[in-house]
């Protein structure tokens, strides 16, 4: 019992590991250094803010992270510093790994690129980490032309900023929202030491200074903090400093699509988790990592942020108020005016809205008149046209009916002679009267269908199945067709929807196409016709009759349709002109055209009607058993 | 008329061709019904008989089946029957030499009557014709020389002028003449003559 699986094992075994192998190989680029006796490089993209500047990592604040990494993962990181639009660029053709950026480029590198934030950054503010970062303008403390941002207009501002510090586009953004546009109506200048601008603010070369928040604060005694003024100051409830704009969040370490947990997860190991040996002052440092932060709002809070500054500003005045009201109550009055006389106009108009709708009914009515004494003109048009088909068929009729006609005259006379006989079979007898009646029958069908084919009658549309109609004219034709030696090949379209059709009308149109095609094609040496059914657009039911004749002149196709035109030297040329006729009067379309090798097409064209389901396709019921053949 | 002699019967309408061919089977006749010519001509292996045809059918028309079938060889009387009293199509027919021609519906005597003549002619045709290949045979038999005797024979030279037109002597003509007759089958010179005329008058 226990000999099979140990003797399956060794297969087993080798199979887990072809498996094992072969998955290695798949993950290769994803499995850290231990498979592969060099490290696995990752390239991380730093947005820089100054395109110009040349980019040491040595002494940036990445360095320390970066140091971190490469000390303490699997794999090694290299750094590279961009600004916006190249670190895009890098992303788009799968250069980088990762990029550190700050929020607005996440945003929209999120969007683009797909990357995905892993970190936010924090900074240090009195051993408390934030991972939020403002913007904050000072101006001097006596200067009392300042003190709303929007006092900022036609001003000079200097940013002061360190090389890593907040992004120009918060600052853009957050100028903008106040209506002040850097070029137009604020000049801004870029400073890069503190002593500088502070030299500069207090001789007036600069009317304000805008800074990262916080790091005034950071660098200078609270002296010098003193003789300037913070201008709509706020506090945001997480952060240990004022600021002027509203709270963002800091920059985020973001990793590209293609790049897997495993990696990342390492990776945030290495920058959030403790290490034992850590690196001397890693977490006293003044930025430091933290899980991700929720940077989607961001957009959310600029829309917010002009609302908060229209709220804070000072209350109107009591002046401004009376003129406030007293233009509402003119407004009021002056939309009271308005509603009135459009209440008024309404009326009129609802009045004459009455006389034009009984006017309209009245003449729908006449129209539906006309239209009814229309159809009933088109249906008696197509009646004499049916006599004339039948008419013009009656050879053809008379052979089709001649034929269950000889037959039954030589069985009757056969059982005749022989009764006569002494010794008969009555047997044969009945089986020869049996064969009779059955055609009696099939002459009696022809009858039928040649009274209902010429019966006078209003419209009457019924839900058909166009390929019927098809199988009915044909079978009709049939002994036309054969005399003629005319090859017939259908090719109908299966379960095609139901048409709202008067059938005896349609069968007329399809017999006369046969007719012209069939005369057409005489004197040919190999007569074909093809009767196609086909659906279109789901909306259409379309059928054409195709021939080989000899096609129609280019002058001959524009007139066809035309009453009394006819290329025929028997005919009255209504044929085709009471066709149309009647596909018109049942929304179809009926048109002719060359075939691209020899002879032409009539095509037709009927809208499908939704059946309701009740009811049923009714051919039968007129047209009597089809026996021939 | 033999007993195998059978009635081909070619309509395209089951019908007719069924209805046809129960009254023909009624006197006891044998009958192949066929749909078109061209499975007639298929099937057809030199039996003894007649053929009624239907003159409109789809494919090969009762005219063109005519045509094909002196084209083959093949000697059946035909006996056309139409739907449509068609008199130029008749006439054409039969001076084509088609056997008879009836009108749809018929009158069941009318095309018994013509399918019964029309055996006995067939009958009749191959029974000369067997006794055509024999005559043929026998002549066939002769050398040429026995051949000339015979050709002055039935002119009624005697063997004198005979030998004297040859230039052979009396002995070898008489010679000749007892070895043709012989040959001839013929007992006497009347019987001779009368065999000749019948092979002159193919």
């Amino acid at each position: 019992m226990l000999r099979m699986p140990l003797k399956k094992q060794p297969c087993f075994i080798s199979l887990s590991a072809f498996l094992f192998l072969t998955l290695l190989c798949f993950f290769y680029p994803a499995i850290p250094a231990w498979s592969a006796p060099q490290k696995q490089i990752f390239n991380i993209g730093i947005l820089t803010l100054h395109a110009t500047h040349q980019h040491q990592l040595e002494d940036s604040p990445w360095q320390l992270t970066i140091d971190r990494l490469n000390q303490y993962s699997k794999y090694h990181f290299n750094t590279v510093f961009l600004p916006p639009n190249k670190l895009a660029n890098a992303l788009e053709n799968d250069e980088l790994d990762f990029v550190i950026t700050d929020a607005f480029n996440y945003l929209i590198l999120e969007k683009k690129h797909d990357v995905l934030r892993i970190l936010t950054r924090t900074e240090q503010f009195d051993g408390e980490y934030i991972s939020s970062e403002a913007l904050s303008i000072f101006s001097l403390n006596n200067n009392s032309e300042i003190t709303r941002i929007s006092d900022l207009q036609g001003k000079r501002i200097a940013l002061l900023e360190n090389e890593y510090s907040t992004s120009e586009l918060f600052l853009e953004k957050f100028l903008t929202i106040h209506d002040l546009n850097i070029g137009e109506n604020v000049d801004l200048l870029v400073l890069e030491r503190i002593d500088l601008a502070l030299s500069w603010l207090r001789e007036g070369k600069i009317d304000a200074l805008i800074t990262k928040s916080g790091l005034l604060e950071k660098q200078l005694d609270k002296t010098t903090m003193e003789t300037l003024r913070l201008i709509h100051p706020r506090r945001g409830w997480h952060a240990p400093f004022l600021h002027s704009s509203v709270l963002v969040p800091e920059w985020a370490f973001a990793r590209a699509w293609f790049i897997n947990d495993e990696i990342v997860n390492q990776i945030i190991t290495v920058l959030i988790g403790h290490k034992k040996n850590d690196h001397v002052n890693y977490l006293s440092e003044q930025y430091h990592w933290t899980f991700a932060q929720k940077y989607h709002d961001l957009a959310e809070l600029f829309a917010l942020s002009r609302e908060m500054e229209t709220a804070q500003s000072p209350p109107p005045s009591s002046f401004s108020g009376k003129v406030q009201y007293w233009l509402s109550f003119l407004i009021i009055c002056f939309l009271l005016i308005i509603l009135i006389m459009y209440l008024r106009s309404s009326r009129d108009l609802n009045n004459r809205l009455k006389t034009s709708k009984e006017s309209l009914e009245l003449e729908i009515k006449e129209r539906q008149h006309a239209q009814e004494q229309a159809l009933t003109h088109q249906a008696e048009l197509a009646h004499v046209a049916r006599l004339s088909t039948m008419g013009e068929m009656a050879s053809g009729l008379a052979h089709e009916l001649n034929q269950p006609l000889s037959a039954i005259h030589t069985y009757v006379q056969g059982c005749i002679r022989l009764l006569k006989m002494d010794k008969h079979d009555p047997e044969a007898i009945i089986n020869a009267l049996q064969l009779t009646a059955q055609q009696a029958d099939r002459a009696g069908g022809i009858i039928r269908r040649l009274r209902s084919f010429v019966r006078k009658g209003e419209s009457h549309k019924t839900y058909t199945d166009i390929n019927h109609i098809v199988n009915e004219v044909t079978g009709f034709l049939e002994s036309q067709l054969r005399n003629k030696q005319v090859n017939l090949t259908l090719d109908l379209e299966d379960d095609l929807p139901p048409v709202l059709a008067d059938i005896i009308q349609i069968e007329q149109v399809l017999i006369n196409l046969l007719k012209n095609g069939i005369e057409a094609m005489s004197g040919n040496e190999q007569p074909a016709i093809t009767v196609v059914t086909r659906r279109k657009d789901n909306k259409l039911v379309e059928l054409c009759v195709i021939d080989s004749g000899h096609g129609i002149s280019e002058d001959k196709l524009k007139r066809i349709f035309n009453p009394f035109f006819t290329t025929k030297t028997s005919g009255m040329g209504m044929g085709l002109s009471i066709s149309s006729s009647i596909i018109e009067a049942h929304d179809g379309k009926l048109y002719a055209e060359n075939n691209p090798v020899s002879g032409a097409r009539f095509c037709f064209t009927l809208p499908v009607t939704e059946e309701p389901v009740t009811e049923q396709p009714v051919t039968k019921e007129y047209l009597g058993n089809n026996n021939n053949e | 008329m033999s007993d195998d002699a059978l009635v081909f019967i070619v309509d395209d309408d089951e019908a007719v061709r069924q209805s046809t061919a129960w009254l023909i089977e009624s006197i006891g006749l044998k009958v192949q019904t066929f749909i078109s010519a061209d499975e007639f001509l298929e099937n057809y292996n030199n039996e003894s008989g007649c053929i009624v045809m239907d003159v409109r059918m789809p494919g090969m028309s009762g005219l063109e089946a005519q045509e094909e079938l002196k084209e083959r060889g093949i000697n059946l009387p035909l006996i056309f029957i139409t739907g449509h009293g068609d008199v130029p199509m008749a006439v054409r027919a039969l001076k084509r030499g088609a056997f008879d021609f009836i009108e749809k519906p018929f009158n069941d005597q009318l095309l018994l009557d013509a399918v019964q003549r029309g055996l006995k002619q067939d009958s009749e045709a191959r029974e000369s014709l067997i006794q055509n290949e024999s005559i043929d045979r026998r002549i066939a038999s002769l050398t040429p020389r026995e051949h000339e005797v015979m050709l002055r024979v039935t002119e009624g030279k005697p063997n004198k002028v005979i030998a004297h037109e040859l230039n052979v002597s009396i002995k070898t003509v008489e010679v000749h003449r007892a070895r043709m007759m012989e040959k001839m089958e013929a007992s006497s010179v009347a019987e001779l003559v009368k065999v000749t005329i019948q092979a002159n008058n193919r």
